[in-house]
């Protein structure tokens, strides 16, 4: 119940401040205008693509480009989000506060997870809008787009849960950030290594984010990749439950 | 409660094994979850699902398949491709390879393959190999089906009166396809006829390629008779002498036309020899079904079809229009001269002739299958590797020793390939998402931090 409390608190004072609906708004522009832009690259191609042997549709070179977009600028965005979180409450001393309420760590955690989720959520919904206006000039692969959905959901929970955990080790917000981006950053682009084909390549895009990513956007949704973002999920939550019951005890 | 410095290292030590335990066994979650995983294809076409045909050839193969994909490194997009293709394989079949080799690193391996385009596959099951350049799940599927085959097909080339060796290396040997159809598990014997009368066993197909000197009659009657009991034969001419096999074209029911089929065609592409014949469309037949490309015959003759006999003759290969039958010398100027009897394009280069008949004794009729072309010369290692020469010849030997089934898989076409928007439409989209949607999320943002500044 409490978490819930605390979930909705957080999600109130994040949509009380400007930088929330600032976000939202700069991200919807600038995916639009990706968006727009492919839409009319795929125009331009559509005649050609009746001659080609199992062509693309309007999913896969308008849709997936989108998520694919929405990810990267996402991975650049969600850490502002997610920065204050516990780093805020540190500095503005009300951390002491709120642990010494008649709560439990694990209720604090997940309570202000839920309270950022609510917001990315928001903002899933927002950029799917943009697939679901073609709907009225096209029949989409509704399966497809429900994949990239799922992965975008996914790929921004194990954003958040990453920001949180850092959020938590942080006693200031911009490091809180700063470190949250180069972690996802590192786990976005581990696979760019020359090792791919090999077997040290193989573990390389197994840790990589992209890849999974990416995997899921093709419409294939396979347990492997699921995983990979539970379990991420999974990690950051608990050590953050962890390091936060350690500030309580070392207090 | 009090703490003193040593419950705090305590605590501190408790802290770092807990974390220490939880990311291994986090990293063993994940190592299970990569390695026992399974997935469900959510696109409309099903692209990343096999088709039932594809998982029921599949089911044939038995033993491990490698798929090696000559494909440049910096071609990502390409490897990409490959690698979307296989993967349902693989997940069907699990001890399924599939490495990538960059062929500018093993040139020797590219030049004893044959490779000659960045992504073609070599698929290779029980020491058999089979090359594949159209990436689609038709392609891959009917190439494993050719290679599913274990029973073993022998080629007998008659050899004793200066036919073309099946291995020989000269240019006007058949060397190269010789390996060619050893690699796709074709074994290679020969024939002479004089030394050994009778047919060595287990034959799937006879070869007469290209005789220079005269069959004697006895030869022409083993011949004969082979053909009588349903023998299969390939069988390449040239222009001139039948070389005493005139009986032979008498039992088929065709007739080689006299001359050297001449093509002005050739001179447009820089080809000084109007006796090179190019083919460039081929009537449908399964031994050209999958050709695109041009095929090219130094010195060729025409046949003709329509003599009494029992076998039924279709044409897989003809000349242009603009073709004819040179019976005179070919130096100078040469025309057209239908007073001399020469014949006017198109000509017939090559055909099939099939038969099906009861063998007395045997339940299944005998399927007999016969290749003729009119030149031999296409196939040597001179002539192979120019434009579709070599797929002809394995395309030709497989329908002749019936490895022609081909499974028909619909393509994977995606629902959405047009895109009907009005002008309206798309101009609201545009105005919608670039403009109203950003500006009213900040005007409510504003609107918010006003009124919270004025409380």
């Amino acid at each position: 119940m409490s978490t819930l409390v605390i979930a909705a608190r957080e999600l109130r004072s994040l949509f009380l401040s400007p930088l929330a609906w600032s976000i939202l708004a700069v991200v919807q522009f600038l995916l639009a205008y990706l968006f727009l832009a492919q839409l009319e690259y795929f125009q331009q191609l559509q005649p050609r693509l009746a001659m080609l042997h199992e062509a693309p549709g309007v999913t896969d070179l308008v849709v997936v480009p989108l998520y694919g977009n929405a990810g990267v600028i996402l991975l650049l965005v969600t850490p502002l989000l997610t920065m204050r979180l516990i780093a805020e409450e540190r500095r503005n001393r009300t951390l002491s506060l709120l642990l010494g309420a008649p709560v439990s760590v694990t209720e604090i955690i997940l309570g202000k997870y839920l309270g950022i989720l609510g917001l990315l959520g928001v903002m899933v919904l927002l950029i799917t809008l943009m697939p679901l206006s073609l709907a009225f000039g096209t029949h989409l692969d509704w399966g497809k787009l429900a994949a990239c959905i799922l992965a975008l959901s996914l790929l921004l929970a194990t954003f958040a849960a990453s920001g949180l955990y850092l959020s938590t080790l942080a006693s200031q917000p911009t490091v809180a950030a700063v470190g949250s981006f180069g972690a996802l950053l590192l786990l976005w682009i581990i696979d760019w290594s020359a090792a791919i084909g090999t077997e040290k390549g193989e573990l390389l895009s197994a840790l990589s984010l992209l890849h999974h990513y990416e995997n899921l956007l093709k419409g294939l949704v396979s347990s492997a990749d699921l995983s990979y973002f539970v379990l991420l999920i999974a990690a950051f939550l608990t050590l953050s439950v962890r390091r936060l019951d350690y500030d309580r005890l070392q207090k | 409660m009090k703490l003193d410095r040593h419950l705090h290292q305590q605590i501190r030590l408790q802290n770092w094994l807990f974390t220490i335990l939880f990311l291994g066994l986090i990293g063993l979650l994940g190592w299970l979850s990569q390695h026992y995983a399974t997935a469900w294809d959510w696109t409309a076409s099903g692209r990343h699902t096999l088709s039932e045909a594809s998982r029921k050839v599949l089911d044939t193969l038995k033993e491990p398949v490698t798929i090696t994909a000559y494909a440049r490194e910096e071609n990502q997009e390409v490897r990409e491709r490959i690698r979307d293709l296989v993967t349902p394989y693989q997940r069907h079949k699990p001890d399924l390879t599939l490495v990538f080799v960059n062929p500018d690193l093993h040139p020797d391996k590219v030049r004893e393959l044959g490779i000659t385009m960045d992504g073609e596959l070599v698929i290779e099951y029980q020491g058999r190999r089979e090359k594949l350049t159209d990436l689609s799940e038709a392609g891959l599927t009917n190439a494993l089906l050719r290679l599913a085959s274990s029973e073993q097909r022998t080629l007998v080339f008659v050899t004793g009166h200066g036919e073309r060796d099946p291995l020989g290396d000269a240019n006007f040997d058949l060397g190269q396809f010789g390996h060619a159809l050893q690699q796709r598990g074709f074994k290679i014997e020969t024939w002479n006829p004089v030394q050994h009368p009778k047919l060595p066993e287990g034959v799937t197909a006879l070869v007469i390629a290209s005789p220079q000197t005269t069959y004697l009659p006895g030869e022409v009657k083993l011949l004969r008779a082979y053909l009588e009991q349903g023998g299969n034969l390939w069988w390449l001419l040239e222009p001139g002498d039948l070389k005493g096999l005139k009986p032979l074209a008498e039992q088929l029911g065709i007739e080689p036309l006299p001359g050297t089929i001449v093509d002005p065609s050739g001179q447009i592409l820089g080809i000084a020899d109007p006796t090179f014949v190019l083919v460039a469309q081929y009537p449908p037949h399964p031994i050209t079904r999958n050709l695109r490309n041009l095929s090219l015959f130094p010195g060729a003759r025409a046949l003709e079809s329509g003599g009494e006999s029992p076998f039924h003759p279709t044409p897989f290969l003809e000349t242009l229009p603009r073709t004819w039958t040179e019976t005179g010398p070919l130096e100078g100027e040469i025309r057209l001269d239908p007073d001399q009897g020469e014949r006017e394009g198109p000509l017939t280069l090559g055909l099939t002739l099939t038969r099906e008949f009861q063998r007395e004794g045997e339940k299944e009729p005998v399927r007999q299958r016969i290749v003729v072309v009119g030149d031999g010369d296409f196939l040597t290692n001179t002539y192979l590797g120019n434009g579709a020469n070599q797929d002809l010849g394995l395309n030709a030997v497989q329908w002749l020793t019936h490895q022609d089934r081909f499974i028909d898989i619909p393509a994977h076409t995606a629902p959405d390939t047009q895109l009907n928007l009005s002008p309206l439409a798309l101009t609201l989209i545009a105005f919608g998402f670039l403009l109203l949607l950003p500006a009213g999320l900040l005007a409510c943002g504003g609107i918010l931090w006003w009124r919270r500044r004025r409380a």
